[in-house]
């Protein structure tokens, strides 16, 4: 029995074991010039694979992730050539080139699949090159199948009102949503325009038209498109900042239903929205990194950002908000509380641009090529990032692990140093017993060859003594800039430069 | 021409250079976003006429808003015929000391 | 302002069944001619002048105002006693580039058609025959000229061009080789005098679309009158037995039949009747013979009335058959027909040294075909790939100032421009020399499709849209 019995807890743990091992893992999908699409681990940022697109030179694209089959489709080629890449294997699986002949057709902005994966609708604008002039044509959402392999050609089209530069298919798969300066929905079997959300038609008393400045596409876990919607109180004084109006609006792709929300006066801009897949919530970011509570109609939480941030989306479970685009950052915040929990640059910090930022699960253990391995650095930026991590996590073993044998450590305001692993650990320990939860945020890194530079933000509450006397629990925040030289890859200069007043200034309050 | 009426195609040609009104209606662009459909200041100022809503850095903005051609008049017109500018500089917060003027093409 | 001036040269009009139609030479515009606005013009012709103010009862309260706007803005009427001085067009060939060069593949030929006007011509076997490296640096100059994207023409010329027909299959080849691999648009045309034509050669044609011209004069009396053999006999036979067969087959383009009238041939309603309706072509031209040194072929003036009267009486069965909703393809009417309804207002006679250069068996680049061999300059080589584009810009710029030429103020100068630069040259000499014999014919022959135009402008104007491209 006893033999049976492990085997059984053996086969069992295997099982569990196995299952575990290829359970999917959450990644996001971003893309930076020249050419790149990255997928970034969502549980840290970190580049996991790199797709180069071929024909890609700038940073405009549709990004479109198909949960059935684990490709993601993109616009290259400037515009006039839709691209299906294997997220797994990286191979380029579809392709179709949008003009034809005399006709230059380009997609900008304005695509989605179907949810089994087999349709492929892409918005488009023709326009006819004739000797002397260019005749601009109607604008239309093209049908591909996406089994078509490398030569593609719509297999059928649909005229479509003008100013669309979103689509979304129904849960069902029956509609197409056009989302533009207003709303629509069209039957995928008739071609026909059967619902109309008016936004920028929209009649409202003592309002101005509806604006929506893009349509940045997150809708693929919480199954609701939202976009920030700017409007005038015709009525009120235009010099009063009550006249301009914020909100959002939501459209549920599973339900059909669409509201507009007002939520705020414009004192703050807002690019792209997201909804939580779990709450009512929906996110917005800009300067700030806003929470918006979807049903009272009001912003409960904002945080100010380091940077502009173009793009938002939220995680699966809803639990994180990752922001990207604009530059070359990309972050995670915690969706109640709106922390950061990571942040980092993109490689060479390439800038993302307009794209799009999409979430996707995929078995990790399937990608070919991946790049993230336990314990192997690319660059100086995945060691320095190792690094912060130890000391956010109070680990002074950790921290010393990084350190070669000699070196030299300094904290000029503090006029600390340290030339050895036992005289560091003491500092390190002294830290961390002085300011209980000292954290470090990295705000920027700058590579050097064989040195960076970070630029970061230290933060805690402090007791302890500072030149004399003795301080209890004082919150601080400094921005502190590090010189970290390295020898291979470990570290043999730290030099620390801060704002000591910043501290004592709050000391003698 | 308020008396004489077009009986080629001509006339007509010259009827619409005379009396512009009697053109056809302005379609709308296409595009919401991109290709200059706003009048967006760009840099200098933001849509309020202050600086708290500029992006930050400004460098951020560039390419998020040269590449959907938000600004063609500001930058060079990436989407319609300069889609190498920026070239090798694939940061234009580090890089934009990099970012050239864009020059006619040649005719040939 | 209350006096307006008549500039007599920047209106013409017309009397169109009914109703008048004004034409306006410089843009080639019309426009319909009300009552008041015949009166008008009645006066302005007369007096040279009218003043706003006199009105008076004679028209309906503002219709003096606005009409007078009206020709102001045509410049038909002015401040000034005489009209401003016209704004210099550019008409060199940097904005025109090179679209269409004719290949001289031969200058020999296997007929002896008496009135021919090729300087150059010999028997085929003495023909001095284009080689193909001559032949591919014309192609190559041809590709190069213009965006890539615009559409280019090669054209056979000759002597006849099928006796030179490997020489073509290999130009076709080599060019469409290229226009496939860079996307440069291209056709082919030929003229010939269809004796050589064989079930091969004609599907080898469609099969690359060529755009075919047949020289043939009429039914067999008038045919064999000048178009002969070596030995003088006549080829009518053979050429309506070649004809037919090119016809039942041809299906990639319509082909035209290119009548050339000389002296004792007048009756044109009777040719276009053989040749439309019994050979079944699409389309009939017609060329009275260009005359020059040999003369004995030259239409008399009296002749040249008679043409112009007949080409009228086939000119009214096009229109009736226009207002029917057929084209009966009367090539001259059907030209005209099409410039007065776009409007196509011309400064040059055709695109002679501008977008077109014919090449001789040298390489060297003619104004056009009929002058291969002749004594006119040359502008350059295939050879060398160089176009002498400043030379060329000199003539055509010369070509294209009337001012000191009766053509500054005849009111067809938008459609006759000077008339064909062969034609002047064959008859005084000098190409910019307007063809002047020509001038009351012409004037009369455009009123009358000026008329015509009016009259399937009334009563079938659809007519315009399906049968004009």
């Amino acid at each position: 029995m006893g033999a049976t019995m492990k085997n059984v807890w053996f086969a069992i743990l295997c099982v569990v074991g196995f299952v575990a091992e290829v359970s999917a893992k959450e990644f996001i999908l971003t893309s930076a010039r020249p050419n790149k699409l990255f997928l970034l681990d969502a549980v840290d940022g970190r580049v996991a694979k790199t797709y180069k697109v071929a024909g890609q030179t700038i940073g405009s694209w549709s990004i479109v992730p198909s949960k059935a089959d684990g490709r993601v489709y993109v616009t290259t080629n400037n515009h006039e050539t839709i691209l299906g890449i294997d997220l797994l294997s990286g191979q380029e699986v579809f392709r179709a080139n949008l003009s034809q002949g005399d006709k230059r057709v380009r997609s900008i902005y304005g695509m989605d699949v179907s949810s089994d994966g087999k349709k492929l609708y892409v918005h488009v604008n023709p326009v006819r090159l004739k000797r002397d002039s260019l005749e601009v044509m109607d604008n239309q959402v093209l049908v591909f199948d996406t089994n078509s392999g490398l030569d593609s050609v719509a297999s059928e089209a649909h005229g479509v009102p003008r100013r669309i530069q979103g689509l979304m298919v129904s849960s069902d798969d029956k509609s197409l949503y056009l989302l533009g300066r207003d709303y629509h929905q069209m039957n995928l079997v008739t071609g026909r325009i059967v619902r109309d959300f008016p936004v920028g038609s929209w009649q409202v008393a003592a309002r101005s038209p509806g604006e929506v400045g893009g349509h940045w596409m997150s809708f693929e876990y919480s199954d609701i498109q939202t976009q920030a919607v700017y409007s005038v109180h015709t009525d009120r004084d235009p010099y009063s900042p009550t006249a301009y109006q914020t909100g959002v609006s939501l459209l549920n792709r599973k339900t059909g239903e669409f509201k507009t929300v007002d939520f705020e006066y414009t004192a703050d801009l807002i690019f792209a929205t997201a909804a939580s897949s779990r709450t009512p919530d929906v996110f917005g970011v800009y300067n700030s990194l806003v929470k918006i509570d979807s049903n009272a109609g009001k912003a409960v939480k904002r945080v100010p950002l380091e940077a502009t941030y173009y793009t938002v989306n939220t995680s699966i479970n809803g639990e994180e908000v990752f922001i990207g685009g604009g530059g070359c950052k990309v972050a995670a915040h915690d969706a109640d509380s709106l922390d950061r929990i990571w942040g980092r640059d993109l490689p060479g910090c390439a800038d993302q641009s307009f794209s799009w930022l999409r979430v996707v699960d995929l078995d990790e253990e399937m990608i070919v090529g991946l790049e993230r391995k336990e314990f192997k650095f690319q660059s100086k930026y995945e060691l320095i990032m190792e690094y912060v991590d130890a000391w956010n996590r109070h680990d002074v073993e950790g921290v010393l692990g990084y350190f070669s044998t000699s070196f030299t450590f300094e904290d000029l305001p503090m006029g600390m140093s340290a030339r050895t692993k036992g005289e560091l650990k003491k500092i390190l320990e002294k830290t961390f017993q002085e300011v209980p939860d000292f954290s470090m945020i990295i705000e920027r890194i700058h590579e050097g060859d064989s040195f960076v530079v970070t630029e970061w933000l230290q933060k805690g509450t402090a007791s302890g003594e500072v030149e004399g006397r003795y301080i209890e629990h004082i919150p601080y925040q400094v921005k502190t800039t590090s010189v970290i030289e390295f020898s291979g890859n470990k570290i043999v200069r730290l030099s620390d430069n801060w704002d000591k007043e910043a501290l004592m200034s709050n000391a003698k309050k | 021409m308020k008396h004489l009426r077009a009986a080629n195609q001509k006339a007509k040609a010259i009827e619409q250079a005379v009396s512009p009104q009697e053109l056809d209606e302005v379609y709308a662009m296409q595009a919401v976003g991109g290709c200059s459909t706003t009048t967006d200041p760009g840099w200098e100022v933001d849509p309020i006429g202050g600086v708290a809503s500029l992006c930050q850095p400004m460098e951020a903005d560039l390419y998020g808003c040269a590449d959907p051609c938000w600004w063609p008049a500001q930058v060079p017109d990436i989407v319609g015929g300069y889609s190498d500018w920026g070239k090798g500089v694939d940061s234009a917060e580090k890089g934009w000391r990099e970012l050239d003027v864009a020059y006619p093409k040649p005719v040939k | 302002m209350s006096v307006y001036h008549y500039y007599p040269e920047n209106a013409h009009v017309v009397k169109s069944g009914d109703s008048s139609l004004l034409f306006h030479p410089t843009s080639v515009g019309l426009f319909h001619l009300d009552e008041e606005g015949q009166r008008i013009l009645a006066q302005l012709e007369e007096k040279g002048s009218i003043d706003s103010s006199e009105a008076g009862t004679s028209f309906t309260p503002g219709a003096l105002e606005s009409l007078l706007g009206d020709l102001s803005v045509l410049n038909v009427v002015g401040a000034e006693i005489s009209s401003p001085k016209a704004k210099k067009i550019s008409v060199t060939g940097d904005d025109f580039p090179l679209s269409t060069l004719i290949l001289n593949v031969t200058t020999g030929c296997n007929l002896s058609c008496t009135y021919c006007y090729k300087e150059d011509l010999v028997e085929a076997k003495d023909g001095l025959k284009m080689t193909y490296e001559v032949a591919k640096n014309s192609v190559d100059l041809l590709f190069s000229q213009g965006l890539i994207t615009d559409p280019c023409n090669i054209v056979f010329f000759g002597g006849e061009p099928l006796t030179n027909l490997p020489l073509i299959k290999k130009v076709v080849d080599y060019a469409e080789d290229r226009s496939a691999k860079e996307g440069k648009p291209l056709t082919f045309t030929m003229t010939t005098n269809a004796t050589m034509l064989t079930e091969d050669i004609v599907d080898y044609l469609d099969s690359h679309a060529f755009g075919l011209t047949i020289s043939i004069d009429g039914p067999k009396a008038i045919h064999d009158k000048n178009r002969i053999t070596t030995s003088g006999n006549g080829t009518y036979e053979t050429v309506r037995r070649k004809t037919e067969m090119l016809l039942s087959r041809y299906r990639s383009r319509p082909i035209g039949a290119r009548v050339t009238l000389t002296r004792g041939v007048t009756q044109v309603v009777d040719i276009h009747n053989h040749l439309k309706y019994d050979l079944g072509f699409f389309e009939v031209g017609f060329a009275p013979v260009t005359s020059g040194d040999m003369t004995s072929f030259n239409l008399t003036t009296d002749e040249l009335k008679t043409i112009f009267t007949e080409m009228k009486t086939l000119g009214r069965h096009y229109v009736d058959e226009a207002i029917a909703g057929r084209n009966v393809g009367f090539g001259n009417l059907h030209q005209l027909m099409s410039n007065l309804y776009k409007g196509a207002a011309k400064i040059l006679p055709c695109a002679a040294g501008q977008s077109l250069l014919a090449v001789d068996g040298e390489g060297d680049l003619n104004l056009c075909h009929r002058f291969t061999g002749s004594d006119l300059p040359t502008y350059g080589n295939v050879n060398t790939g160089v176009i002498d584009r400043p030379a060329l810009n000199e003539m055509l710029e010369a070509a294209a100032d009337k001012s000191d030429k009766g053509c500054s103020s005849c009111h067809i100068r938008g459609i006759c421009a000077g008339g064909c630069y062969h034609e002047s040259y064959a008859v005084t000499g000098d190409p910019l020399a307007p063809t002047y014999h020509y001038c009351d014919l012409l004037r009369d022959w455009a009123d009358f499709g000026i008329a015509a135009y009016g009259e399937i402008l009334k009563q079938n104007p659809s007519y315009f849209k399906n049968h004009i491209f």
